[in-house]
């Protein structure tokens, strides 16, 4: 008899084993907005049609916790730079992974930007994608990017006429299992509207060849050396020059993808 | 695809699932909406993985003994042959390594059987047990295809007098209609601007739910869509499924099923579900995915809310509503039985 006790005991503890086994995860809420960028304020949608979940999200850029408010209509963002980061949770489920966008204000008004020829698939919307306020949709092939696949991308930006600029943000994508890899330097540099002549600003290195396997957006926010006034910049972009070798793209060139560009 | 696996399979869970006091039952997870609800077995197949391995489990089907069969492009046994209860009763095949499409058809009484071999640019009909009986190679008739390559076929579907209407999927997206002995007759929607046309057409089934009107549907999955055509291959509606990469039609009763291979939202994020329509088109029910909701007459964006498949690929329904889900680059997971709740 006792022995029979013991066996149920067992089988009791697989069946306990056999339920955890089925504790399923939340998928990530939907997140939609038109662009991250915006004039007084954008405003970001949350979905989640699942009984018996709540999505929470917070703005301060940590990750959301079931004491964080409850999303129940759009959000509003309005701060120069802003993370939304939302979580679904829902009793029986594990809680889901984290989604987020960083919404931005524009800064200067930017005439134009004269850019190389990216690739004849990506052209966005032509010579006005990198000005034009769209952005932030993490999905290359979307009319908001400019793709190139060369070894170096050179920019110039022109302004209607000189601004005090402190700070630069280039607006690019990551999405390795599409060859998309963050570039690996940006250099500035800026006209002396005077002497006309061009000269060094700044320079951002970024760990190109770091193995991140989720699609997103990124924002290179370049502090410049020192307050300059200008009309015109030139941007040398350097994309990943040899994808490393956990990659099936190994020892070629990265793909660089850019959607919008901000001077402040 | 470098995520991690939720579902683990194991023989040790299946005994325990069978030894489940009706109790526990309360926690398990119920899936789906309205009066397609289901209840989720994971480990519904008994096959031992060393001898009877998989790798893409592409289609399923229910033969007229009552067996399961499923197509995997794994040619140590590209058809795994069980019984309702996942016993695994037989196998057979090792010629098919692109095996995708699987479509049975009782002929004259007959079960027979046909392959779609996206590797072999071919579909093959074969016996219920293996035997081949006819190869459909690349279809030079049409004066479409210069090679074989670019057909790559993905789906057939039978008519009741015998005509085979083969989808080439991953080719240039024609459907091909043949005779019943393989004789081409015309072929209609490939890539182009109308609603005509198709982009991924995965998938083709006849649709006999209106006796007066038979007609076919077939999948434009990188559309979010199914399309309505005449058996002549007239265009005749759009079903638009919003966010849904819905695979091959299946009709049992009065409903439509598909396996949605993932959602718009989260492209190769292993975030698939399963979709069910009434026979109004209507979705009434998704499988892990979100509740259906309308504004109009098109459904809302539709995505995935639980991680309980990764990449389905096709539904059977059996013959007491029972649906088997079957999974593409899924780590090589054996197929889900969901048993429908009262």
């Amino acid at each position: 008899m006792k022995q029979t006790g013991l066996s149920c005991v067992f089988i009791m503890a697989g069946c306990l084993l056999a339920v955890a086994q089925d504790t399923f995860q939340l998928s990530t809420p939907l997140l939609k907005y038109p662009t991250v960028f915006f004039e007084k304020k954008a405003s970001a949608v949350l979905r989640f049609a699942q009984a018996g979940t709540r999505i929470h999200y917070t703005l301060n850029g940590l990750e959301p916790t079931e004491n964080d408010p409850v999303y129940s209509r759009p959000v509003i963002l309005k701060k120069k730079a802003t993370t939304l980061k939302a979580k679904v949770f829902g009793a029986g489920f594990l809680p889901s992974e984290v989604v987020e966008a960083t919404f931005f204000k524009r800064g200067h008004a930017i005439d134009q930007v004269l850019h190389d020829q990216p690739d004849e698939r990506y052209r966005g919307a032509g010579y006005a994608t990198l000005t034009d306020g769209l952005g932030g949709i993490a999905d290359h092939s979307h009319p908001t990017w400019l793709g190139f696949q060369q070894d170096k991308v050179t920019l110039e930006v022109r302004l209607k006429k000189p601004q005090k600029i402190k700070q630069l943000l280039v607006h690019v994508l990551k999405n390795q299992d599409a060859w998309i890899f963050l570039p690996q330097r940006v250099e500035v540099f800026y006209q002396n509207p005077g002497t006309k002549e061009f000269t060094w600003i700044g320079t951002k290195v970024l760990d190109a060849a770091k193995n991140d396997d989720a699609a997103a957006c990124h924002a290179i926010l370049m502090p410049l050396d020192g307050e300059i006034k200008t009309d015109r910049l030139i941007l040398k972009i350097y994309p990943l020059a040899q994808i490393p070798e956990w990659h099936p793209g190994k020892g070629t060139l990265g793909w660089l993808f850019l959607d919008e560009i901000n001077l402040y | 695809m470098r995520r991690r696996n939720f579902i683990k399979n194991t023989a040790f869970g299946m005994a325990g699932a069978l030894a489940m006091p009706a109790i526990m039952a309360k926690t398990e997870t119920i899936l789906g909406h309205n009066n397609k609800r289901y209840r989720i077995n994971t480990r519904w197949s008994q096959a031992d993985v060393a001898r009877n391995p998989v790798k893409d489990c592409h289609e399923m089907v229910q033969d007229q003994k009552g067996r399961i069969l499923l197509l995997t492009n794994e040619t140590k046994n590209n058809v795994l042959i069980y019984d309702k209860n996942g016993k695994l009763l037989d196998a057979w095949g090792t010629e098919y390594p692109g095996a995708h499409g699987f479509t049975l058809f009782n002929e004259n009484g007959t079960d027979v059987l046909f392959i779609c071999d996206t590797d072999r640019h071919q579909v093959i009909k074969t016996t219920i047990d293996g035997k081949v009986l006819m190869v459909l190679d690349y279809p030079r008739e049409t004066e479409k295809y210069d090679k074989a390559e670019e057909y790559v076929p993905t789906e057939t579907a039978i008519a009741p007098n015998g005509d085979i209407y083969v989808a080439d999927g991953y080719g240039k997206d024609f459907i091909i209609q043949y005779d019943v002995q393989g004789r081409y007759i015309r072929h209609f929607g490939g890539r182009g601007e109308t609603a005509a046309h198709l982009l991924n057409a995965h998938g083709v089934c006849l649709d006999l739910r209106d006796q007066t009107k038979p007609s076919l549907i077939a999948t434009s999955r990188q559309q979010n869509a199914f399309k309505r055509y005449d058996l002549t291959g007239n265009y005749i509606e759009t079903i638009p499924l919003p966010g849904a990469w819905v695979c091959r039609p299946v009709i049992r009763g009065d409903y439509l099923y598909a396996a949605v291979l993932q959602a718009n939202s989260q492209l190769w994020m292993q975030s698939g579900f399963v979709t069910i329509l009434d026979k109004n088109n209507k979705v009434v029910s998704n499988l892990a995915g979100s509740e259906p909701t309308y504004t109009g007459t098109t459904p809302d964006e539709m995505y995935q809310t639980i991680k309980v498949f990764q990449y389905p690929h096709d539904v059977c329904v059996d013959d007491e509503e029972n649906l088997y889900v079957a999974q593409w680059n899924s780590g090589k997971t054996y197929p889900f039985k969901l048993e429908p709740i009262a």
